[in-house]
């Protein structure tokens, strides 16, 4: 739940605002859940709700780039340097990949990723025919493919 | 679902699957777009920060006590003060502020049901003692202002509504105390709902 909010809002703290959000809204609307034996579309519905509301409002905001990204989180203290580099140009490489992507792309790869839901479930969620979902997920890893496989050194 | 879509799904699905069997080959175009998938998904499990690990470092939610669990709100600060969340301070500022409210709205309620002017003591010609000064007349204004608190100290009547006032007032606090009492338990619930959660997260129940 977290990496997904992390990937979409690119802020820890607001990352870590919103995951409480999201499990705060999840407890105040339990009545109104139905047990499918599956929570994790349920909450990660809201949660992608929150970061388009949050992304709606403030949509002054600017992400900020690797080095200042940094500057205000800067690693843990007990890693090792080769460990931060290897983890620093990986972030950046992230950063990259996800400003590839449009954001119905990224929703819809994030949601694939951190969520292992059906194309269906997603479509759902993000609102779109499932067409419009497994194009958006076929364009953004032709996207992906060209930045990270036949660019990479 | 026409079958180009839906081969179009298959083949994202298997592209963008948790874990590909081994022993069956992927179309070309799959695998392709199965590189992209796992390089993507490298750099997610690279960047991203193992959630909980540092959630539990930061906010430690509950102390446990053998089988008992004790929440926030009710740990003790061993350097200090007795820790107080933020929630109850807040409702301890909202239950002062209506207490005060309500004791404003009830004395200006009660005071505008008071008569605008003083009582007619009695029928008859005006007292002497309310009668303007001639214009002529020597005596000190001092004087006759001490005159007048005199004359209205012996005319207060002990008034009964007063004390039925008071004690609406006093009714009135208790009542939004005891609303308080009634939110502030309110919360405990959620508070240890919401620490339910976190321990099913933790167990990778959810």
């Amino acid at each position: 739940m977290r990496g997904y909010l992390l990937a979409i809002v690119r802020r820890a703290e607001l990352a870590d605002e919103l995951t409480q959000e999201v499990f705060f809204r999840a407890w105040r609307a339990r009545s109104r859940y139905r047990e499918a034996g599956n929570a994790r579309p349920y909450l990660l519905r809201i949660a992608d709700r929150l970061a388009c509301d949050r992304g709606r409002r403030a949509g002054r905001e600017i992400n900020l780039d690797e080095e200042k990204w940094q500057q205000i989180e800067p690693p843990g203290r007990d890693e090792e340097p080769a460990d931060t580099l290897a983890r620093r140009e990986a972030a950046e490489q992230l950063t990259a990949a996800l400003q590839t992507l449009s954001p119905p792309q990224r929703r819809v790869l994030l949601l694939r990723y951190y969520g292992q839901l059906g194309f269906a479930e997603i479509a759902e969620i993000i609102n779109c025919p499932l067409n419009t979902a497994l194009s958006h997920c076929r364009r953004g890893l032709l996207a992906l493919r060209k930045l990270l496989v036949e660019n990479s050194p | 679902m026409s079958d180009e879509p839906r081969d179009l799904q298959r083949r994202l699905e298997q592209a963008t699957a948790a874990d590909c069997p081994a022993d069956k080959p992927l179309e070309p175009d799959t695998a392709s777009l199965r590189e992209a998938w796992l390089a993507f998904a490298a750099l997610l499990e690279a960047t991203g920060p193992a959630p909980l690990e540092k959630l539990r470092s930061e906010q430690e939610i509950t102390v446990r006590f053998g089988k008992g669990r004790v929440p926030f709100s009710l740990r003790e600060n061993r350097d200090g003060p007795p820790v107080i969340p933020r929630t109850r301070r807040r409702l301890a500022a909202v239950a002062a502020l209506a207490a005060s409210i309500a004791v404003a709205v009830t004395l200006i309620w009660n005071g505008m049901r008071q008569p605008a002017g003083p009582p007619p003591l009695a029928d008859g010609p005006a007292s002497p003692d309310i009668e303007q000064p001639a214009p002529d007349s020597k005596q000190p204004r001092q004087a006759l202002a001490a005159n007048d608190v005199d004359q209205d100290a012996d005319q207060f009547d002990w008034d009964d509504s007063l004390d039925e006032q008071l004690v609406q007032v006093g009714q009135e606090i208790v009542r939004v105390q005891q609303d308080w009492y009634q939110l502030d338990d309110a919360f405990d619930p959620i508070q240890y709902g919401l620490q339910q959660m976190a321990e099913d997260m933790e167990d990778n129940v959810l």
